[in-house]
């Protein structure tokens, strides 16, 4: 357990959103779709982080 | 003046030249007897302990300031003008995120607008920009206000009311997020068009009307208890 | 990047290795690899900085509030900026400076640029016409008896040695 009230969940958030992110232009700059349509996986990929910290908060 | 071959070193912050007899050892590095530091004269100071940490410190703050004090040169006024430009009316603030934020959606209405995605909603997205416009000005006003006042402002303060960590209520955030994101990704995919579903737009009312009376119930709940 | 953080160095020998690697092989079209490619920079920053938030996770040292701070956040603005506007002009032109002097002192050493001769022989169905393509020039002929084309390439290279 860390010895601060900050879950894993909130302090990942900006590393994982960062690997999105480039995962998301490779995939544009490869070929593949398009970053125009890909976007909305950074909406998700964000609220799952959210939700994870909020019910990280929870249980402690 | 002494010979050289008494002269141990000199002083770090007037450069004279000492001696064993008027030198005085502080933090590493040698000093004369005007310009030694108060506290540290015996041992060197620890080893530098990091500085506030934010790993420890409350909420936002890296390093926790006491309260903070009214500052009278803060223009409420001013920041209302600079409001009128995207992103600077948080800047004149001090919020930097959040002046990002504010440009990142004005350019995304801009964008939306004239890329023709909007596909019959350019009214809507046209009736934003002045909404959005006016938001950042009474925004950048209400934050101004606060600080000159000396109430603590964090980045993400604003004119909307926001519940910091509450986790006793269901994460309407996150939850909102992720469904917007799957709606855009389906969209995006064709898969489910946003059209279809936006027919049903009135249900949007009922829901956030039953919700608002969930918030109710469950207010008067607590309190009786 | 934090003061503890071990992402900056490594970032930092990745970008100076890239560079040397120019330097030793002058004819690397570096500019197509960083335009096509740039994104593994933010991927490989977001790994190690989540690699190592799991190790401080790991060994119950204190998490940090912000997994990247601003600073970071501005820097990688910039990157994006910077990567899709190469990304855009990729193919326009190679447009890596061959040499950068100072005093005498080279410090983009592109080496220099030798000429090789090229030739080709095709037939084909499809009407004469000449097709260019990433530095080589092709002759697509049709029907005729096989032309033949001759021409001349070039390629960078510290010594005369390379091809």
């Amino acid at each position: 357990m860390n010895t601060n009230n900050v879950t894993l969940w909130r302090s990942i958030r900006g590393p994982v959103m960062l690997v999105t992110l480039g995962t998301l232009f490779l995939i544009d700059h490869s070929g593949g779709m398009g970053f125009g349509r890909t976007w909305p996986v950074l909406l998700i990929v964000l609220g799952i982080l959210w939700l994870g910290d909020y019910l990280g908060h929870r249980k402690a | 003046m002494s010979s050289e071959a008494n002269v141990i070193g000199y002083c770090r912050m007037c450069g004279k030249a000492l001696e064993e007899t008027n030198a005085v050892a502080a933090e590493g590095t040698l000093y004369c007897t005007e310009h030694a530091p108060q506290a540290q004269i015996s041992a060197p100071p620890p080893l530098p302990s990091e500085p506030p940490s934010p790993y420890t410190a409350p909420a936002y703050h890296a390093a926790p300031p006491a309260l903070p004090k009214a500052d009278a040169r803060v223009s409420p006024g001013l920041a209302f003008i600079l409001g009128f430009i995207p992103g600077v009316g948080a800047v004149y603030n001090g919020q930097y995120a959040k002046g990002l934020v504010h440009v990142v959606i004005f350019g995304s209405i801009i964008s939306i607008l004239s890329s023709g995605a909007a596909r019959g909603f350019e009214p809507l997205f046209g009736l934003m920009i002045p909404t959005f416009i006016f938001y950042m000005c009474f925004e950048a006003y209400h934050t101004a206000k606060k600080r000159r006042d000396g109430e603590a402002v964090d980045e993400f303060s604003g004119l909307v009311r926001r519940d910091s960590v509450a986790p006793s209520r269901f994460p309407l955030a996150p939850a909102l997020l992720i469904a917007f994101g799957i709606l855009f990704l389906l969209d995006n995919l064709e898969v489910l068009k946003i059209g279809r579903i936006l027919r049903y737009w009135p249900a949007a009312l009922i829901v956030l009307g039953l919700y608002l009376l969930y918030e109710r119930i469950t207010e008067t709940k607590n309190e009786h208890q | 990047m934090r003061r503890s953080s071990f992402v900056a160095p490594i970032l930092l020998i990745a970008v100076g290795a890239l560079l040397l690697a120019r330097t030793l092989y002058p004819g690397l079209q570096l500019m197509d690899y960083v335009a096509r490619y740039w994104p593994v920079i933010l991927i490989g920053w977001g790994l190690l900085r989540i690699v190592e938030i799991l190790t401080w996770s790991a060994a119950a040292k204190p998490l940090p509030m912000r997994g990247l701070s601003g600073g970071e956040w501005v820097l990688i603005v910039f990157l994006c900026l910077f990567g899709l506007s190469l990304h855009t002009v990729r193919g326009v032109a190679n447009w890596f400076p061959e040499h950068i002097q100072v005093d005498g002192l080279d410090f983009f050493d592109g080496g220099e640029r030798y000429e090789y001769p090229v030739s080709g022989e095709k037939a084909s169905s499809h009407a004469p016409h000449v097709m260019l393509g990433a530095g080589a020039v092709g002759l697509m002929n049709g029907g005729a008896p096989p032309q033949k084309l001759t021409s001349c390439s070039w390629m960078r290279s510290l010594s005369g040695s390379a091809v």
